[in-house]
């Protein structure tokens, strides 16, 4: 990550030194940011929202900025209402804000839209990398789900089947559980997942229900791509295992959660922010980050013995050196179609617009 | 001590159901204002600069036209079914059903070009809504099914059906959200020259003048008024309840199914996955405080998407943003509930007419 993250600033200032200059705006101290965001819930949501929200305090106190004072967090801006979402900004602008984050991915076309009237604010997006004059984040959250597979595999001894609490399908959620089943084949070829989808992004009776049908089908250990603490809450219940999703759960869960998947995005943040303060941000980059930033919270050690530990932050360190390509070939789907040949790796694009699920996903759709 | 009984009042001039309204509202800020002080913040500075930013600027009330445009279209649909005694909770339902024949028109209609095709546009959003609504007026028309029940439940699959075509079918591509490509310029609706509002919203304004010489003046109207006051009257009558009650819901579906037209065309440029984004509940609020006058209807429109907008300039002074979502439920809730001294009266007990 470091590596990336350093020819990334690299690139962007080589880039900013050919360029007509971005910002003609003089550098300042980072302490000097006025930073907004942009949430679609209430930013301390328990989920997604919550692990962008708290990537932007921790980059914000790293870089000693009041974040009582110097930090404008909006919430609860829908993103089916431009005029809500424009009046956000426009108020954020005329508090002096220097960056706004949008954390929701419906914002983007806006605000790139707003880029124009506002020049001389710096707009970054929860997004692909899809609009040029808004800076882009995103991270490989395929990595971390990698190792919650793996994770999840070498503890189910004695069985090959796997379970994964699904929300509703779209790429995102594909990605969430075709790593999660790669990680769990690298761990056991054999080793299966059987998806439930909840057709919904959040709703505590379903996730429940579904977690009770893995259970009551046989299934100990399982992923998620769930928000609400439903899945773990219901393993604790039934003597079943998870690996919990966007941020650390175990305090909800304390029996029954292993580890967590976590959105570790301060040290994205961190960088917007620094070349915001110093005027040589690229309004056109593009964040997309592993390695620390797609990872498992620690390990809860009541549950995952200590060699299993030491396992799965192999794999994590074989990810960061290259030596584990997540999507690499001979990938098939669960139909039978080589996605991927022997020897070659999956293009980005093909990543982030999975539309297949791999093959030893069960019930997918 | 004297006993007090409630009275039903003969009748209220629009005055005095204009001063009640605003009577409460102020109540409603009262209310609200304590609790900002609770949480530290001066009430009087807060609403102050609510007021400038969204009422009083020409930014804000072009904003708050832009966000009232669809509540203004549900409210307008659920009036008229009110108006009749129908209650159309449905109006979510039919908004997303008319914004997807929208879509529907533009991926695979002919291709008319300016106002023909914006118009043959207006038209399939407006029949998608009313083909929804009409789904629950037929089995209430003939075998007396509540329609309560049924527009509520609609809804659901409406929305359902709208969020699989969005992140499905009509998913626009290189992009990780649920909603579709944006729509092509010749659909799009102008704006008014000089002031930076849709065409839509004068439009919106004729429907709205439209619909009051309808209950005003055509006999139509009229039966839809005797109907809602009493239905034996009416069939005594001889009105003909079946086509009124098709009838009304169609048109209540159909105006709601416009406002997916003017999100779609004037506002957003694209159909998301949650589009309606509770405006047809909202135009259930907003149709009972205006009391089922359209023209009404078009002004607490305004005043509602104000209100949601200043959320925004509340949340920058540092006030969560919990209490403006509270605010706009409160005064809700508050004004309805005045609408009860609206149309009852205390009285002695013992006094006025015979118990």
């Amino acid at each position: 990550m470091k590596k990336r993250t350093l020819s990334l600033v690299m690139a962007a200032s080589m880039l900013t030194m050919c360029a007509v200059p971005v910002s003609a705006e003089e550098a300042k101290d980072p302490s000097e940011l006025i930073v907004g965001e942009l949430h679609y819930s209430v930013a301390e949501d328990g989920g997604f929202a919550q692990a962008l929200h708290t990537g932007v305090v921790q980059a914000c106190e790293n870089l000693g900025i009041d974040t009582s004072t110097n930090l404008l967090t909006m919430e609860e801006i829908s993103e089916e209402d431009p005029a809500l979402i424009e009046s956000a900004v426009e108020e954020l602008v005329d508090s002096g804000a220097d960056i706004i984050f949008g954390c929701s991915t419906g914002y983007a076309g806006l605000l790139a839209e707003l880029q124009e009237e506002f020049p001389e604010v710096v707009f970054a997006q929860y997004n692909n990398d899809v609009y040029e004059n808004i800076v882009e984040f995103q991270i490989r959250g395929y990595e971390g789900m990698f190792q919650a597979g793996y994770l999840c595999a070498l503890m189910n001894e004695g069985s090959n089947e796997l379970g994964f609490e699904a929300s509703m399908d779209d790429a995102s959620v594909r990605t969430a559980i075709n790593s999660f089943a790669l990680g769990a084949k690298y761990a056991n070829p054999d080793a299966t997942v059987q998806v439930v989808w909840a057709d919904s992004w959040y709703d505590l009776d379903i996730e429940a229900n579904n977690a009770k049908t893995l259970i009551d089908s046989g299934i100990k250990y399982m992923g998620m791509e769930a928000s609400s603490p439903a899945v773990p809450q219901t393993c604790e219940e039934n003597g079943a295992f998870c690996v919990g999703y966007n941020v650390d759960m175990e305090a909800s869960a304390p029996g029954a959660v292993m580890t967590s998947f976590v959105w570790n995005w301060t040290p994205i943040f961190q960088d917007i922010l620094q070349q915001t303060a110093d005027g040589t941000i690229d309004i056109s980059a593009d964040y997309y980050e592993g390695g620390e930033c797609s990872s498992l919270a620690e390990f809860n050690s009541e549950l995952v013995p200590e060699d299993i530990q030491e396992k799965v932050l192999e794999v994590r360190d074989q990810i960061a050196s290259g030596e584990i390509v997540v999507y690499a070939g001979e990938l098939k789907d669960d139909k039978g179609n080589v996605l991927v040949a022997e020897g070659e790796t999956m293009a980005d694009e093909d990543i982030l617009a999975q539309d297949f699920f791999v093959e030893n996903v069960k019930g997918g759709k | 001590m004297k006993k007090l009984r409630l009275e039903r009042k003969t009748s209220g001039s629009g005055f005095s159901v204009f001063l009640n309204s605003v009577l409460f509202t102020g109540v409603a800020l009262v209310v609200c204002g304590f609790i900002i002080a609770a949480v530290g913040f001066n009430p009087i500075e807060v609403y102050a600069k609510m007021f400038r930013k969204a009422f009083l600027s020409a930014r804000g009330i072009r904003k708050a036209i832009e966000s009232g445009l669809p509540l203004m279209l549900c409210g307008l649909g659920v009036s008229i079914a009110f108006r009749m005694n129908l209650n159309n909770i449905g109006a979510e339902g039919q908004y997303a059903v008319g914004a997807i024949f929208g879509v529907a028109y533009v991926l695979y209609g002919p291709n008319l070009p300016g106002v023909p095709g914006i118009l043959a546009l207006a038209c399939c959003c407006f029949l998608g809504g009313a083909l929804w609504a009409l789904l629950c007026a037929a089995p209430r028309a003939f075998w007396d099914v509540d329609e309560s029940i049924t527009t509520l439940m609609l809804n659901y699959v409406a929305l359902i059906l709208l969020s699989y075509l969005c992140l499905g079918p009509w998913k626009a591509k290189g992009q990780n959200m649920g909603q579709t490509e944006k729509i092509p310029d010749a659909f799009v609706i102008p704006e008014i020259p000089g002031l930076e509002v849709s065409m839509a919203f004068p439009a919106v304004i004729v429907i709205a003048l439209l619909l009051f010489f309808f209950y005003r003046y055509t006999t139509s109207g009229f039966q839809i008024n005797v109907i809602g006051k009493s239905p034996t009257a009416a069939r005594y009558a001889g009105i003909n309840i079946r086509r009124n009650i098709l009838l009304v819901l169609g048109l209540s579906g159909g105006l709601a199914g416009l406002a997916g037209f003017v999100q779609y065309v004037a506002v957003t440029g694209r159909v998301q996955e949650n589009m309606p984004n509770n405006a047809g509940y909202t135009g259930i609020v907003i149709a009972y405080l205006s009391r089922f006058n359209p023209i009404v209807v078009i002004i607490v429109s305004i005043l509602f998407a104000g209100l949601q907008n200043s959320s925004a300039t509340v949340q920058v002074m540092g006030v969560p943003a919990q209490i403006a979502t509270m605010m706009q439920g409160a005064i809700m809730v508050i004004v309805i509930a005045g609408d009860f001294f609206q149309r009852y009266k205390f009285v002695a007990a013992g006094k006025g007419g015979k118990a």
